[in-house]
């Protein structure tokens, strides 16, 4: 691949769009060329500063100010049309008048030319005031188009509502709902020069993977602090388990493990497709774990190709694995389980958790697999008391910057709930707009700044990449 | 915690878009009203990235609302109606801005008092906060000199969120233009951006001292 064509499909790339192998190429390509590796520095660079743009909240007025337009606009064609025609805005009657001029002079446009005189005889069936001198002055089509608007316009025949105002007054200012593309955003090589693409503002509600541009799922309410949209409904198929995928972005692709691969996985060509596809998890069944007891969660472990798969878990203070062996592994965290496994026959392991204490807790999951290691991480809230996971709560956010690792610190305490992502995502930088969110909004903003999507099974979310995943 | 519903609008909180679209051809302004509410903000901000000020902002989504009222009944239903109004919008916009002077490249470094303002942000330290202005307020002035189709593909795909089968619907083109459009339309953006950096280091300009809070 050349230079040329590399800086040519940049944005492509981008927007992860291009066949495997091209995009396999230009990864490639991006980690031995310094000056290309430069270039897509920049253009990522860019499009981070064009994403973060942000518009003003609208002015809370302005719903209001559209409603009295609108009715400033029909009264005034009434009284245009009025005063045209009978010199006085008679609204009713003139504007049945004009219902039934209309359908007239269609009737004249559409009867063979010899009929027209018909129409006389129609229209003095119709009620005395409905008989318009508008018609006999100008029969012909044509005359439709100087009130078409009007007509259109004022075609009903109910009065005019207003709505009280005060249904517009309390209108807040909020901020406008920004939304970023939903689709996976390539890290830049970790070798480029721009330092600052994580640091921007996010646009404020990322709309994961929904077909639609808009939030139809309801109108927001006046009070509603901020239209953040919320996330997509939960889109796990029913029995699919929370499905979390540790897919290799473009960075890691670039990454020393990509040369170490082909050595056990048969060749390059099935290293490339383990690399595109990553060992897949699920989590069979999630139950929120109390306090000094012991919850079951089940993980079955879906390699890309047949493979010895290890899995290993590394709690962190205040919580126990009981079922993990007390042998520890080269990567790290004791074994939970290992086995062969194939595309066809996953790995089920079992794990029981068991909260010492209260807050948030964590495990590190970790997953090898020829010569392969994901890391994922679970952050969990624990209370004395069992709580109800909420993932609408209202969460109040202080700071606009976060790492991925404090926000859903903080995220799991207010929202009760648990987290599990690829470790690699926890230092990254998510910026969200102070003030008082959901729980979903902000994850919402967390997609946007991971190019990886939510899926939610019960009270637990998972962080998972776009690519090949449902 | 639960949210507060707004007051005005909980006797239309459960109905579609199509049935309120149904309903305002039949003359219920107060549809029309809760699909004003339920859209503003998104015609404004759509509007505002086109024309790059909240006033005209402002004053297109207004327009972009009449007219909508005005052509409702040619709205068949094919499409979203959000689809529809940002197709609407779009063309508003760009009339709009056909009457207007483009901004000289030259202008770009310079500020511009507060055209553009991220409401309720946090302001961690000044200068922080003026960088952030700065960089806001070049992203806008560099999509204002990009050519309009450009600066609307870009606008749609990229800053709303619009997959490209609704950005096709909303342009009148087909899937396979809007996003090569897009990808050129990235290169341009990307090529101005740099050239503002440039500038900008040519003659740098700092935040007025502390003061700024």
């Amino acid at each position: 691949m050349t230079c040329q064509q590399v800086r040519s499909q940049l944005s492509e790339y981008f927007s992860d769009e291009l066949p495997p192998q091209v995009r396999q190429a230009m990864a490639a390509h991006l980690q031995s060329c310094p000056a290309c590796q430069q270039e897509w520095g920049k253009f990522c660079e860019a499009m981070a500063a064009l994403r973060s743009l942000a518009a003003p909240a609208p002015p809370a007025d302005l719903p209001h100010r559209i409603h009295a337009a609108l009715v400033a606009r029909r009264r005034s064609a009434f009284r245009a049309i009025g005063s045209l025609v009978t010199g006085h805005p008679h609204r009713r009657w003139l504007w049945a008048g004009m219902a039934v001029a209309s359908v007239a002079i269609l009737l004249i446009a559409l009867l063979p030319l010899r009929l027209p005189v018909r129409t006389g005889s129609e229209i003095a069936l119709m009620p005395e005031g409905t008989r318009s001198p508008f018609l006999a002055q100008q029969p012909s089509p044509p005359a439709l188009s100087v009130p078409k608007g009007a007509l259109k316009e004022e075609a009903s025949p109910l009065p005019l509502k207003t709505s009280p105002e005060s249904e517009r007054q309390s209108t807040p200012k909020m901020k406008t709902p920004e939304r970023a593309r939903p689709r996976s955003i390539p890290m830049r090589p970790p070798s480029a020069p721009l330092k600052d693409i994580a640091p921007q503002q996010a646009p404020l509600a990322p709309l994961p993977q929904t077909p639609s541009p808009t939030p139809r799922q309801a109108p927001l309410p006046a009070e509603t602090p901020k239209p953040f949209p919320a996330l997509a409904a939960p889109s796990a198929p029913a029995g699919a388990g929370l499905g979390i995928v540790g897919e290799p972005s473009p960075t890691q692709t670039q990454s020393p493990l990509m040369r170490r691969i082909p050595r056990q996985a048969g060749g390059a060509q099935q290293a490339l497709r383990a690399l595109e596809v990553g060992i897949r998890m699920s989590w069979e069944h999630f139950e929120p774990p109390n306090l000094h007891e012991v919850a079951l969660w089940r993980l079955t472990a879906t390699p890309p190709i047949p493979c010895h798969l290890t899995l290993a878990v590394q709690p962190e203070e205040g919580v126990e694995v009981p079922n993990a062996a007390p042998q520890k592994t080269p990567d790290g965290g004791w074994l939970l389980g290992e086995g062969n496994a194939t595309p066809q026959k996953p790995l089920t392991f079992p794990m029981l958790v068991r909260p010492k204490q209260s807050g948030i807790l964590r495990l590190t999951l970790i997953a090898s697999w020829d010569g392969q290691v994901h890391r994922w991480s679970i952050l969990f809230a624990v209370s004395d008391r069992p709580a109800q996971p909420d993932p609408n709560a209202l969460v109040a956010v202080e700071q606009d910057r976060w790492t991925l690792r404090d926000l859903l610190t903080y995220l799991a305490r207010q929202m009760q709930t648990v987290f599990l992502v690829p470790e690699e995502t926890l230092e990254q930088i998510v910026l969200i707009p102070t003030g008082q969110r959901t729980g979903r909004e902000i994850l919402g903003a967390v997609e946007k700044w991971s190019g990886r999507r939510w899926q939610q099974v019960g009270a637990a979310f998972a962080l998972t990449t776009f690519k090949g995943e449902k | 915690m639960k949210r507060v519903e707004g007051m005005g609008q909980r006797a239309t909180n459960h109905l579609s878009d199509d049935e309120l679209v149904r309903r305002a051809k039949g003359g219920d302004l107060t549809a029309f009203d809760a699909l004003v509410a339920r859209h503003y903000e998104r015609v404004f901000a759509l509007a505002f990235h086109l024309l790059g000020n909240a006033d005209d902002a402002a004053d297109a989504t207004q327009e972009a609302f009449l007219k909508a009222f005005e052509r409702l009944s040619q709205f068949r239903g094919d499409a979203a109606f959000s689809t529809w109004l940002y197709r609407i919008t779009v063309n508003v916009c760009h009339d709009w801005h056909r009457r207007r002077q483009p901004v000289p490249f030259s202008q770009l470094s310079d500020e511009e008092g507060e055209a553009v303002s991220w409401a309720e942000a946090t302001e961690p330290d000044p200068e922080e906060e003026w960088q952030r202005r700065e960089r806001r307020e070049a992203v806008q002035k560099v999509l204002q000199q990009l050519p309009d189709d450009f600066r609307q593909v870009l606008i749609l795909c990229d800053l709303q969120g619009l997959t490209y089968a609704e950005a096709a619907k909303v342009l009148g083109v087909p899937e396979g233009t809007v996003k090569s459009r897009l990808h050129r339309a990235r290169h341009a953006f990307k090529d101005l951006w740099e050239r503002w950096h440039r500038e900008r280091m040519a003659s740098p300009k700092r935040p007025k001292g502390g003061e700024q809070r």
